[in-house]
């Protein structure tokens, strides 16, 4: 897998209002971008499958840097038939058009609702490994490209749970031949809120060596919970696990800063300039730690 | 063991039910059993999600993620009615899209323009009846429903249905047989609201007047309305009568020499701006060989 290098999630809550002029004008750099396939999928009850308003847009981006497909609704490990998902109808064009090396979703329910996904991690049960690992199998071969699966950061397990998230993953890519996108401050959220969720004994279990893209984020206290919202610098902890995955994990090809605006909650942090220096330095902490780890690696242009 | 397809299924529950979720989060589930028809591993499903501290966030996010992901999709494809609506205030549009998702049980309808549609019959059904409301605001309502419908019908369509907008030389096009392409819509509004700032694809600015004074006249306005290729947004130009009735003539197909002559004749008019028509039409899309010739 080419080693892209250190990328920016093009978050429509961030580009939109910050702008990547902006970016550009204040020294902004990145190896490549990730897109979130939703935000340029069609109407599904339509012959739209990339909404042409914002396909000029996507072709701007790909013409900057490359770039990454990331489903967020994509739908893949709901009940609905696999082929019927936005996961395939909508963001597999997606994936293609902007040639994206891997697709990555999520470890969520979905259905059309599409909204629900974030409130409804999967259950981790041996039952489900097997049925979701089918699904991620066939999605793969549908795909024609490596799959990655983000693991969750979410509120509550699902009912039914019994066994551990890690465990669940490393089953899960062991028996259907995927790979994993790591999202580090994932983990670093749920150890905060859930007693007994140790994040280094979840680096520990998953195989690393199925790591092909890592996040990194920061979030929010909001009523004494520890929120995923991207909207704060990466904290100690997460650059720490960062440093021990690139020294760990062989395959990883990119780290991905993740940045958003208020999506899931009117209480959180508002995009404002400061956003830009922020974004910034953390990009740079990155980068020189990703050249520091893979030092005699060279990225792909 | 608790199957995952039946917990999904509980969880769905709790999602289009207010009274539900509210009651698992304090813990009096299990007195509303028998109304939602809860069995035992329903009410021992529930008892899982009240027992987490974090289902708060789960039920609360969500309803602000659903109304803010149906927002962004109204906004998208009816802008120039939300806009009138809510004055382009963002947290406006958040707040009615809250009420029309708690008014459908929180049964989003995701990525469709099926859900545009149903928000459309709300704006009619609900909030025209409860507050007052510019009185072109149900013209710009049909006719972006209109687009819609027709930005639908592309879905039924195959790569060859699409026309290569080719404009033959004068003499091919007089004796060339025209219809209408296949994403093609006319559309006639009792208001004139070209007067409006339309936009050609919902992303530019919308210039709408709040005051309640009508701002736009009460005349019939024409627009067509066509999707020159998937990778083009809709686009709608206004149209006199008279080129409404050129672009009508075509509907079931016409040769160019016939239709447009006849309205010559019967109008003492010259053919030739109507030439003209016909091979802008041809350009964009508009109008294309009948019968797929």
């Amino acid at each position: 897998m080419p080693l892209r290098g250190v990328g920016l999630q093009l978050n429509p809550t961030v580009v939109w209002d910050i702008g990547l002029d902006a970016l550009d004008a204040a020294g902004v750099e990145f190896d490549f971008a990730e897109v979130l396939c939703d935000v340029f999928a069609g109407p599904a009850d339509s012959g739209y499958v990339i909404e042409p308003a914002n396909r000029k847009l996507l072709e701007e981006w790909a013409s900057r840097t490359p770039l990454i497909a990331h489903g967020n609704y994509g739908g893949e490990f709901g009940f609905a038939p696999l082929e019927q998902t936005l996961s395939v109808t909508r963001h597999l064009p997606v994936a293609d058009f902007i040639e994206s090396p891997w697709y990555s979703d999520h470890m969520f329910y979905g259905d059309r609702a599409v909204a629900n996904m974030w409130s409804s991690p999967l259950q981790f049960s041996p039952a489900e490994v097997e049925r979701v690992a089918g699904r991620a199998a066939r999605l793969q071969d549908i795909f024609g490209r490596p799959i990655c699966h983000e693991n969750a950061f979410y509120y509550a397990p699902f009912p039914g749970s019994t066994i551990s998230e890690a465990e669940f993953i490393a089953e899960l890519v062991d028996r259907s031949g995927t790979y994993l996108h790591l999202d580090l401050h994932n983990i670093y959220a749920n150890a905060r809120n859930f007693e007994g969720y140790d994040a280094w004994q979840f680096l520990r279990t998953i195989p690393l060596d199925r790591v092909l893209e890592i996040h990194i984020a920061g979030g929010e206290v909001i009523d004494d919970w520890y929120h995923d919202l991207h909207n704060h610098p990466v904290p100690g902890p997460v650059w720490e696990m960062l440093e021990y995955v690139l020294a760990s994990a062989p395959n990883v090809s990119g780290v991905c800063l993740e940045t958003q605006g208020p999506a899931h909650t009117a209480d959180s942090r508002r995009v404002s300039p400061v956003w830009v220096e922020e974004i910034k330095s953390d990009l740079e902490r990155a980068s020189a730690m990703w050249a520091a780890a893979r030092a005699d690696k060279t990225v792909e242009p | 063991m608790i199957p995952a397809e039946r917990a999904y299924q509980v969880w769905l529950k709790l999602v289009a039910s207010e009274e539900l979720s509210k009651a698992t989060l304090i813990g009096r589930h299990r007195e509303l059993a028998e109304r939602y028809g809860l069995e035992d591993i329903d009410q021992e499903i529930l008892d899982q999600f009240h027992a987490e501290p974090g289902f708060r966030w789960n039920i609360e996010n969500l309803r602000f993620r659903s109304a803010w992901t149906a927002g962004t999709a109204v906004s998208s494809y009816l802008p120039r009615t939300t806009a009138i609506l809510t004055e382009n205030r963002e947290m406006w549009l958040q707040d009615m899209m809250y009420e029309y998702l708690a008014h459908h049980e929180w049964d989003a309808l995701g990525f469709e323009l099926a859900e545009v549609e149903r928000f459309a019959d709300y704006v009619r059904e609900r909030v025209c009846r409860r507050r007052i409301v510019p009185r072109h605001l149900q013209a710009v309502l049909d006719f972006e429903l209109a687009e819609i419908a027709l930005i639908k019908r592309t879905k039924d369509l195959r790569p060859g249905d699409w026309p290569d907008r080719q404009v033959p030389a004068d003499d091919e096009l007089l004796a060339a047989d025209l219809g209408w392409a296949p994403a093609v819509s006319l559309v006639e509004c009792a208001y004139d609201i070209g007067q409006l700032d339309l936009g050609q694809d919902g992303s530019e600015p919308i210039g709408v007047k709040t005051s309640d004074e009508p701002v736009v006249s009460r005349s019939p306005t024409w627009f067509v309305l066509y999707i020159g290729s998937l990778s083009e947004s809709i686009r709608h130009q206004k149209l006199s009568s008279g080129a409404a009735m050129v672009l009508d003539g075509f509907r079931g197909g016409a040769r160019v020499d016939e239709l447009t002559g006849a309205i010559a004749a019967e109008f003492g008019v010259d053919a030739a701006p109507m030439l003209a028509l016909v091979r802008t039409w041809l350009a964009a899309g508009v109008l294309a060989p009948a019968g797929g010739e």
